[in-house]
């Protein structure tokens, strides 16, 4: 079933409110995806409410639909009775959940589903008050229940005989889509015309998944507007679905448009409900007992204006301008000439090359104050003729009292690499160790008490940061990629990288690899989708592959179906359970057959 | 020196720990009294003899002595004398106060916390203290009875009660399958719960379990 309004969203919570307090098992568990900070954002949002209503709950961290399978195995019994709610943050609208968690023998768990990856899996539109199988979806983000197939009745299915293949699972349905479609008969007997109706279903479906993959609304924006409409939202839920928001921007899974739609409709909360003051009680000691003391407004969200660079406020104009891929992709700074070019555009801007490489807002010998405040409009005038038109947008911060303040993009950079970056000693690409890594970057969000953790990941982001650009810089030096006419490929499998250590993982890639196709953007003028290679993982010898297509013209990203198709074809040993089907991992042998194959089926795909 | 004998009684009292009373002390609490009583009494004769003297110069300077009685107008030092007793009686009675009332106090806490009054203690109570005690427990037991007025729940068994009954914990290594009143609960690495606070603190001991702060915010 697919919830859109919001009196469904309220009902549905109020019903896991009740069902948990009568029930034996009051226990509702949460899966959170461990690969984004939207994820995070949006836990700590579902966490809050479940606080306040008093729902005892747990959650854990997965990257792989196993990890839920092996957990839901071992806790929901099959044939139990009491009644229980699992919910998957940032997992399973694009699958058959029903299907991999078993739940035709678990009838009593019910499953919600909050996720921003689209398409939603039709076999979980099933219009029906029982069904288990539960998603959230906001309509405003451009896709409407109407739009989805519905999930057709297993009956009617069955009685039609010569169709053998029932319910084929999702991934095939997917790949139904490179086949072209069915062809109907045209004579009209009883039968002939529920075929009829089915090839026109199948039709629609094919249709469907035929735009690829992409994203909807963040997680956390969506668990915000719940607690909005249960009356309960705060200013640090606020924040957190902004995080959330600014994820999906910086990570691309956002269109332009989009993010300022999204950020003028948060702008109105800002405004209103943007302080985060905790009223402060103090004894008085003559006086008539406790009296509440609250004359100063401590810390709040602000809109603030950002630049393209991100970690700006947290590092030095140079620094964050020399290694930012939006910098990088137009100027090439990983190159001597393009050192250059930036250098030529400091002496525009008027900024002292020494003053540029002082701390951006720090204390002590930071930037004058002249250079910053007049930054704004100088790279207005300026930028543009070194091709950055659009170098400053719409986002948050927030403020401490005079403390400390942190952007939501800086915040984003941060998390981020909480997420994914392990030490150096640790193994480079082990999915083992990201329930340790995502308790970083829980803690790292929770404002007040972060025992330090986010100052830890804003100097990682950073680390991460200059790696991308330096590697990513050798790698279009040493032309290490292939130029087609569909797609380029750049196959880093037995490339060995500076610091793969902190650029080996999903979301890192993701950026590595918008960064390639920016690049040739920007060079060539022509915007390709980008498939990465990355480097060789540990020990197990595995690769990660990366397809990137910008969300900028509002297409999906194809490219999630060529690698299905390409690995079965040339049956190469590769793992698609990541939750992101443009994301998977692939045995290192098999990648040379892997890319011929892709090569031969993309005039069939991406025409 | 003014107040310093009341300012002694309340030492008394300060210098034992909470859960004990000393004797009280009727004798100082009486010479407290009196000292106050010869301050108003000074001060009573300081002002009379101020408005004598002063409607005496008024009358050889040949005004009006009904114009005089409407108002005092006497000398600095006059004026300063008044002040020192009106303040040393102020502090007085404010220190006698403050005697009573923080044994009135104490009898209270020994109510919430031991429920009757020790021995030793009951044996340094004034008779009046003795009532108070006696009408203080009777409204506290009929205030956790229940029915009528009663709130049908003994507040005493727990003074301070826990700011949330339930904690969130990190799960530190994998550990059995536990039952808490919530629920079966598995526990596994890397997991976090929200459990009821009294049953998790034993796994908290062993070490299986992490409390997770931030209470602040969300």
């Amino acid at each position: 079933m697919i919830v859109t309004t919001h009196e469904e969203w309220t009902d549905l919570f109020n019903s896991i409110k009740s069902e948990s307090s009568s029930s034996d098992e009051k226990h509702v568990f949460i899966y959170a995806c461990a690969s984004d900070a939207d994820s995070v954002c949006a836990l700590r949002i579902l966490e809050r409410l479940f606080k306040n209503e008093r729902v005892p709950h747990g959650w854990m961290a997965v990257t792989r639909y196993e990890e839920i399978e092996a957990d839901f195995k071992k806790y929901y019994e099959e044939g139990g009775t009491a009644l229980r709610t699992a919910i998957l943050i940032n997992c399973g609208a694009a699958e058959d959940v029903r299907e991999l968690l078993h739940l035709d023998q678990r009838a009593n768990v019910r499953v919600v589903i909050v996720d921003s990856h689209r398409p939603i899996c039709h076999l979980n539109n099933l219009d029906s008050e029982e069904d288990n199988v539960i998603v959230f979806l906001d309509e405003d983000e451009g896709t409407c229940k109407a739009d989805i197939p519905p999930w057709e009745d297993a009956a009617a299915s069955s009685s039609d005989d010569e169709d053998g293949e029932n319910d084929p699972p999702a991934k095939q349905r997917r790949l139904g889509a490179l086949g072209g479609g069915g062809s109907p008969g045209s004579r009209s007997s009883p039968r002939e015309e529920r075929r009829k109706e089915r090839a026109q279903a199948e039709a629609f479906r094919e249709q469907y998944y035929a735009q690829g993959v992409s994203y909807g609304k963040p997680a956390a924006c969506i668990m915000y507007d719940l607690a909005y409409h249960l009356g309960q939202e705060n200013a640090h839920m606020l924040w957190l679905a902004l995080v959330g928001l600014t994820d999906h921007l910086v990570h691309g899974r956002i269109s332009g448009e989009k993010y300022l739609g999204y950020y003028l409709h948060y702008e109105t909360y800002v405004s209103s409900a943007g302080h985060l003051d905790f009223q402060e009680e103090r004894e008085v000691v003559d006086g008539e007992g406790a009296t509440i003391r609250n004359n100063q407004i401590t810390c709040r969200i602000m809109p603030q204006d950002d630049y393209r660079f991100g970690l700006l406020w947290e590092w030095n104009l140079y620094d964050a301008m020399l290694y930012s891929p939006y910098v990088a992709a137009r100027l090439q700074t990983y190159t001597e000439k393009g050192r250059q070019m930036l250098d030529l555009l400091f002496a525009k801007l008027g900024i002292p090359l020494e003053e540029a490489q002082r701390s951006f807002a720090g204390e002590g010998y930071d930037m004058a104050p002249k250079y910053r405040h007049s930054l704004a409009d100088k790279l207005a005038v300026h930028a543009p003729a070194f091709r950055m038109t659009d170098v400053a947008f719409k986002s948050f911060q927030l403020q401490d009292g005079l403390k400390r303040c942190v952007n939501a993009v800086d915040l984003v950079h941060a998390v981020t690499a909480l997420l994914e970056c392990g030490t150096r000693k640790g193994p480079v690409a082990n999915f083992g160790d990201h329930v340790d890594k995502f308790w970083r970057a829980y803690s790292a969000l929770s404002w007040g008490s972060d025992c330090d953790e986010l100052r830890r990941g804003l100097d990682l982001a950073k680390k991460v940061q200059q790696a991308l650009i330096n590697d990513g810089g050798a790698v279009i030096q040493q032309k290490h990629y292939h130029n087609f006419k569909q797609f380029r490929i750049f196959d880093l499998s037995d490339h060995k990288m500076n610091s793969q250590h902190l650029v080996g993982h999903p979301m890192a890639l993701h950026r590595l690899a918008a960064f390639f196709q920016e690049q040739h953007y920007q060079a060539r003028g022509k915007r390709k989708p980008v498939i990465l290679i990355g480097p060789r993982g540990g020990n197990d010898g595995r690769c990660l592959v990366i397809g990137y297509e910008a969300t900028q013209r509002m297409r999906g990203n194809k490219l999630g179906t060529a690698f299905i198709e390409a690995t079965e074809r040339v049956r190469a040993q590769a793992w698609h359970d990541l939750f992101d089907t443009c994301i998977f991992e692939i045995k290192q042998e098999d990648v040379p057959r892997f890319k011929e194959e892709l090569l031969r089926l993309a005039n069939q795909l991406l025409a | 020196m003014f107040g310093k004998q009341a300012y002694e009684l309340l030492q008394e009292v300060a210098s034992v720990p909470a859960d004990n009373l000393p004797p009280f002390n009727e004798e100082a609490f009486r010479s407290v009294i009196d000292e106050v009583h010869m301050q108003h009494e000074r001060l009573t004769t300081v002002y009379n003899e101020s408005r004598e003297r002063h409607r005496q110069r008024q009358e050889e300077e040949g005004g009006d002595p009904e114009e005089a009685a409407a108002g005092w107008q006497g000398t600095e030092a006059e004026a300063t004398e008044l002040m020192v007793y009106h303040s040393a009686i102020l502090r007085n009675k404010r220190l006698l106060f403050t005697y009573v009332k923080e044994r009135a106090e104490r009898i209270q806490e020994l109510r919430w916390t031991h429920r009757t009054l020790p021995e030793h203690v009951k044996a340094n109570l004034s008779p009046l203290e003795q009532q108070y005690f006696r009408q203080y427990d009777r409204l506290l037991n009929k205030y956790c009875r229940s029915g009528g007025q009663g709130v049908g729940l003994d507040l005493t068994a727990d003074p301070t009660p826990p700011d949330d009954p339930y904690v969130q914990v990190r799960v530190l290594r994998d550990y059995a399958d536990v039952v808490f009143s919530s629920g079966k609960v598995s526990l596994r690495r890397g997991k976090s719960h929200w459990l009821p606070s009294d049953e998790v603190h034993p796994l908290v001991m062993d070490g299986v379990l992490e409390l997770v702060g931030g209470t602040g915010g969300s």
